[in-house]
């Protein structure tokens, strides 16, 4: 059986082998002149002292770097490649291809064949995806740290062990539709949908509420030219939303940061001159303490980074564990 | 023929209707709190005044939209998935089931047969593509208007009329892949690495040199004088005599260190501004930058189009000629 297992998927084997090799490759060398640029321009020491402000620094390395951090997001794509290539022919191709009546007419049951073929197959995406995710983790290491952003989504899908549980889950969706549709072409797209589908909605409704969000509030403060926004422990947490409301608790426009709501000019008379020009900063400062302003924020903080992680892979790899299971009932029950 | 291609084809074309359809769905209802959002910041009449700085708002406005931002590099993947799924299978899944022994031995001439069902689906994916390039331009106007980045790899490649020519390439490449390997499956997983490899290499080769840049000399912390939307392909800076300091447009502390002693940064602290600015006076630090002027937008976006065009061009030939010549 495992050799069996083995001739079949060797050409898929060697292809994510191939394309893990050039991707690690790639990121090796791009790294070497990221790690360079953040160690030469002082930014790495800038950013151990907590506290500093870096922003000079870490804006002239988000510019160099613009282009390769623009390339993250093409990390949310490869578990699905895997779920595509690897996961939707694994049974429809038996199926489409008529070989399914050689091989299950052999001594070998079906269950075995199915599991055999399965555990083999999922245990070497489950080593690519450990190697893969590592990767990843370590070259997104600076932008994050810039950014304070791992806890956002977008870079939290793509580092720590979420990428090894997404890659899980689109194997076995692969598998399943496959399954029940008995044919590769269609089954692929059908997986590529139902993964999108999935992964949007868990990210959307699902994941905010993981544990329970903790709300801070500050006053909105002016700072020179410029307006402070946010406080010191939102530093890498996820925020979730965020109001402005005045001293009485009103609404006085969403989001944070400084904001020319209609409120806003309202309540302060010649904040707004007509529009080519803006507020001076000081009448600015003089109508946010005049109206009390404070933002309110809802937050996770950064401290649950490691409980999101969990709670997101366990999640995946429960969906991935049922498919799996579907699949081999469907299998041994109902086809042919 | 061309009731024959529809029956073949309609469950693909479907469900990139569905696809484009959901896409746009999300487009539009997103677009429309990113638009009420920058009216009432104020960004929108701040940026109208010409030379402000609105970078307080600017920045407001990125952090709120930072996650949608996070997730426009992925429409760069939409050409490739026509590729895959259109192209790939187009002759290879008729090899793979057989079908080509009865399809090619009716009275239609395999050249017919070829041309008929390329140029339909050709069509389609021209229609859809310019669909999605003109959705895809519209929902980022806001953000374009706002960074300045129309000429950034990765944000040129998405916006325009670029994205029409690539999804034609991915359809050549998908169709000739299919056409020489004859099964789907490695079809689709040559057409995914030659389109990635192809668009890495003309984006990082031939790009930046499709007309001649121009270079600018500016001195430090001296007024911006590169346009919003120039593309910076490489920045140095140097000193009065013309020794490197440092590749990038920013400050490398280190280097700078050896010629003027005390600047670098301690755990302890960090050299005061003041410091700075006094030993780059002292050096006569300058940066030199070659850059691609906003202003040829679009004459990249010919460009770029073109080679893609003649490439989808050159592969549906050859991807004919083996149909005619090569294959049972």
């Amino acid at each position: 059986m495992i050799w069996l297992t083995w001739r079949q998927h060797r050409q898929q084997a060697l292809a994510g082998a191939i394309g893990l090799g050039l991707l690690a490759l790639v990121l090796f060398v791009t790294h070497v002149g990221m790690a360079g640029t953040f160690n030469s321009t002082g930014l790495a020491s800038c950013l151990s002292n907590p506290g500093r402000d870096c922003g000079a620094l870490a804006e002239t390395f988000d510019q160099h770097y613009r282009g390769l951090q623009f390339l993250a997001a093409l990390f949310l794509v490869i578990p699905l490649l895997v779920g595509l290539f690897w996961g939707a022919p694994f049974v429809a191709r038996e199926l489409e291809q008529g070989t399914y009546r050689l091989v299950w007419t052999q001594s070998v049951t079906r269950r075995r064949w199915f599991s055999t073929k399965f555990a083999a197959v999922a245990g070497a995406a489950l080593l690519g995806a450990t190697a893969y995710a590592a990767l990843v983790t370590w070259w997104t290491q600076m932008f994050v740290r810039i950014h304070a952003s791992r806890f956002n989504p977008g870079f939290f899908d793509i580092r720590g062990m979420v990428p090894v549980a997404y890659i899980l889950f689109a194997l076995a969706l692969g598998v399943l539709i496959g399954t029940l549709v008995r044919r590769t072409l269609p089954a692929m797209g059908l997986t590529l949908a139902a993964f999108v589908g999935v992964r949007v909605l868990v990210n959307i409704f699902a994941r905010p509420h993981y544990m329970a969000a903790k709300i801070t509030s500050f006053p909105v403060v002016p700072k020179g030219g410029g307006i402070l926004v946010g406080g010191p422990d939102l530093a890498n947490g996820w925020i979730l939303n965020q109001v402005t409301v005045d001293r009485f608790g009103h609404l006085a426009y969403s989001g944070g940061g400084i904001s020319f709501s209609p409120m806003l000019t309202s309540h302060c008379s010649g904040l707004i001159p007509p529009p080519p020009a803006l507020p001076t900063p000081a009448q600015l400062s003089q109508c946010i303490s005049h109206l009390g302003l404070r933002t309110v924020t809802t937050y996770q903080p950064a401290g649950r980074f490691w409980a999101f992680q969990g709670i997101e892979s366990t999640i995946y790899v429960a969906l991935a564990a049922a498919l799996f299971l579907t699949a081999g009932w469907f299998v041994r029950r109902r086809i042919a | 023929m061309i009731w024959l291609t529809w029956r073949q084809h309609r469950i693909q074309a479907l469900a990139g209707a569905i696809a484009l359809g959901v896409v746009s769905g999300f487009l539009v209802i997103t677009h429309l709190g990113i638009d009420r959002f920058f009216h009432s910041t104020g960004l929108a009449a701040c940026l109208a005044g010409g030379h402000r700085d609105c970078s307080n708002l600017a920045d407001t406005f990125s952090s709120h939209f930072h996650n949608l931002q996070f997730l426009i590099p992925l429409f760069l993947v939409v050409p490739m998935l026509v590729g895959l799924f259109w192209g790939a299978p187009l002759v290879a899944r008729e090899m793979e089931q057989g079908t080509n022994k009865l399809v090619w031995t009716q009275s239609v001439t395999r050249r017919r047969w070829f041309t008929t069902k390329v140029a339909l689906i050709a069509a389609a994916g021209v229609a859809g593509a310019a669909a999605f390039a003109g959705l895809v331009s519209w929902w980022s106007g806001l953000f374009i208007r706002v960074s300045g980045e129309r000429l950034t790899p990765g944000i040129f490649d998405l916006r325009g009329i670029v994205p029409i020519a690539y999804v034609l390439f991915a359809l050549g490449l998908g169709v000739l892949a299919g056409t020489l390997i004859r099964k789907t499956l490695p079809a689709m997983a040559v057409t995914l690495g030659g389109f990635i490899a192809v668009r890495a290499l003309i984006t990082i080769f031939l790009r930046p040199h499709y007309l001649p840049s121009k270079t600018v000399s500016l001195p430090m912390f001296g007024p911006r004088q590169l346009g919003m939307n120039d593309w910076v392909l490489h920045q140095v800076t140097l000193d009065r005599a013309g020794l490197v300091l440092g590749k990038g447009g920013g400050l490398d502390l280190g280097a700078l260190s050896t010629r003027c002693p005390g600047l670098l940064p301690t755990p302890q602290g960090f050299p005061s501004k003041l410091k700075i600015v006094h030993c780059l006076q002292r050096l006569g630090v300058h940066t030199v930058t070659t850059y691609q002027p906003g202003n040829r937008f679009w004459a990249f976006q010919g460009i770029e189009s073109a080679i893609y065009v003649i490439l989808a061009a050159g592969l549906l030939v050859a991807a004919g000629w083996a149909v005619r010549r090569r294959l049972a």
